[in-house]
């Protein structure tokens, strides 16, 4: 049966599954003053791609977060748009081969935020990233896209705080329905 | 833009209060491993907090 669904329509499970968009796969609740959290069992065979989303948290210091994926220490290539609040200046910064995807979100005490969308983490391909994110200040902001060259398959994920510690609040993945 | 010293690292993050998590299992660093991730951050930016006027 296809969407839109009407009054009285009887829903199969195969209607339910093909209906939604992002799918719930794994909330992480964080803890107290830590430093790094990795979020297991987060990418499988069931998603070609995915939303990583942190909401909730603080962190110690004005900072930004790193994603490394399970699987692979090396081969992060990002390139990064950014300005400052209240300005027109456009700036870039980027990374070459480097051990991790800066950028993928960032806060400070007053709250901290991640939503990274990362496709084909779970194939033998590169993986590729694209968010929004912060730089060096709690005034610079900015868009970021790259790739991880590895093609391993990689299950896993582990957030880092580039200083300090994250306090709180939720990591939850989602899927995007492959239909 | 200033630089983060030991003395300012160490007391935001006091030995012993600083944990790693994997899944729900969160882990507090040993004396040793908090020396080594104060060392990692002692002399890296210090971003600027607040928001332009």
């Amino acid at each position: 049966m296809a969407f839109p669904y009407s009054s009285g329509d009887v829903l199969t499970a195969a209607d339910l599954n093909q209906s939604s968009g992002l799918v719930l796969v794994k909330t992480q609740t964080v803890g107290s003053g830590v430093s790094s959290v990795t979020v297991t069992d987060a990418f499988s065979a069931t998603f070609d791609a995915y939303k990583i989303v942190y909401t909730g948290g603080t962190l110690s210091t004005q900072t930004d977060f790193a994603l490394v994926l399970n699987n692979s220490a090396t081969q992060y290539y990002q390139f990064m748009i950014l300005g400052t609040y209240g300005t027109s200046t456009v700036a870039g910064a980027g990374t070459s081969n480097t051990t991790k995807w800066n950028w993928a979100g960032g806060g400070n005490p007053s709250g901290a935020v991640i939503s990274v969308d990362v496709f084909n983490p779970y194939l033998a391909k590169y993986t590729y990233f694209t968010n929004s994110g912060f730089y060096n200040s709690e005034a610079e902001t900015g868009f970021t896209s790259g790739v991880n060259k590895s093609t391993n398959s990689h299950t896993a994920f582990t957030i880092n705080a580039s200083s300090g510690t994250m306090t709180g609040g939720n990591i939850r993945v989602y899927g995007y329905n492959n239909g | 833009m200033a630089l983060w010293t030991r003395q300012q690292l160490e007391e935001l993050h006091p030995d012993g209060t600083v944990s790693v998590q994997v899944d729900d299992e969160v882990t507090v660093m040993t004396s040793e491993e908090w020396s080594a991730w104060i060392d990692a951050q002692v002399g890296t930016e210090k971003p600027e907090e607040g928001l332009p006027a």
